[in-house]
């Protein structure tokens, strides 16, 4: 079978963009926290624990970063915007690609059908069948024609 | 032109037709952000009622514990001073709003304005989020708007570092706090189970 360049290139592009559209929901659903998650988590933090005593002289931070905070809720802040696009972008790829595959699917599957016969073949006879029950002919002797009769 | 060739066409097209539609949403998707378009009339009236449910649920928790009855001492007086606090920001967002504003939601705290442990912890929770949800509007909001949630929002951190004290948590942790999308404050607000 021939695979033309063209179909090689598609099917990598496809296989590229499933890994791409799979990843890209995993990551999403693995960063959504539920609600319930969210509120039991916030806001309070590790070092702001009410079991710890209030830090008598905080350190200044001149740029906090988001890595230096670590409750739950504060890993996943401000990262709803792009959870939803991680997710959107995942179906859109998905789709994309399901909808791909199928095109791929039926243009290969009319490419490589059969032509139709032009012509119909005229079909053979069936042979004979031997039947056990008619009597075999005795071929040895010759038959008697009817004028050999009259001759009678 | 035959029939095979026209096929290969027609895929192709698709091909790349698919290929720009998913580029586009992607590119679409990574730099638009949804809370982030130019501030209008009316998109403050969309945020000024996002933050007057919060008010209401605010407003709501502590006529609730004071109803219930169960607190005492500064605990108590917190939540008279603050309650009354929260009435003023329901009425102050729904003149401001007029017509647009939205109607009161249907609570229910359960069983966290009971005890003044489980209404500390959930004071706490609701002050913070408070703040960042007017925080979250904050940059969608027209001058106007701003200049009157800024009113409300300065009060909001006293209630937070207030609440916080009572509580014996550090009442100013970090000098700045990461900034959350007004879905998330939703999302929260609503993994509470206030909101009926």
């Amino acid at each position: 079978m021939r695979v033309s360049r063209r179909r090689v290139a598609a099917i990598s592009a496809m296989i590229l963009l499933l890994a791409a559209g799979g990843h890209a929901t995993s990551v999403a659903a693995a960063q959504s926290p539920s609600p319930e998650e969210l509120w039991n988590a916030y806001p309070l933090k590790p070092g702001t624990a009410r079991s710890e005593p209030a830090d008598p002289a905080p350190t200044p931070t001149a740029a906090p970063t988001r890595a230096a905070s670590g409750s739950a809720a504060d890993a996943t802040a401000g990262s709803d915007g792009n959870v939803t696009a991680a997710i959107l972008i995942g179906f859109a790829t998905l789709a994309f690609c399901v909808g791909f595959a199928m095109v791929a699917f039926r243009v290969r599957s009319r490419d490589e059908a059969p032509e139709p016969p032009a012509v119909a073949r005229p079909v053979a006879a069936p042979a004979r069948r031997f039947e056990p029950s008619q009597p075999l002919r005795d071929t040895s002797k010759p038959g008697v024609r009817s004028d050999q009769l009259d001759a009678d | 032109m035959n029939e095979r060739r026209t096929r290969a066409e027609i895929f192709e097209r698709a091909l790349l037709t698919g290929g720009a539609v998913a580029a586009g949403g992607i590119a679409v998707a990574a730099v638009a952000d949804p809370a982030g378009s130019q501030p209008s009339p009316a998109q403050d009236a969309e945020l000024l009622n996002f933050a007057l449910l919060i008010e209401y649920v605010q407003a709501g928790f502590y006529a609730d514990a004071l109803r219930r009855g169960s607190l005492t001492g500064e605990v108590r007086a917190f939540a008279r001073r603050v309650g009354a606090h929260e009435r003023a920001h329901v009425a102050f967002l729904r003149k401001a709003l007029g017509g647009k504003a939205r109607k009161a939601p249907e609570l229910d705290f359960g069983d966290d304005t009971t005890s003044p442990e489980r209404f500390t912890d959930a004071s706490l929770k609701l002050e913070d989020l408070a703040v960042a949800g007017y925080n979250a509007a904050a940059p969608n909001l027209t001058k106007p708007a701003l200049a009157a949630a800024a009113k409300i929002v300065s009060v909001e951190a006293r209630h937070a570092a207030w609440i916080r004290a009572i509580a014996g948590v550090t009442p100013a942790p970090d000098a700045s706090e990461p900034q959350l999308s007004a879905q998330r404050v939703m999302k929260t607000l609503k993994g509470s189970g206030y909101l009926g």
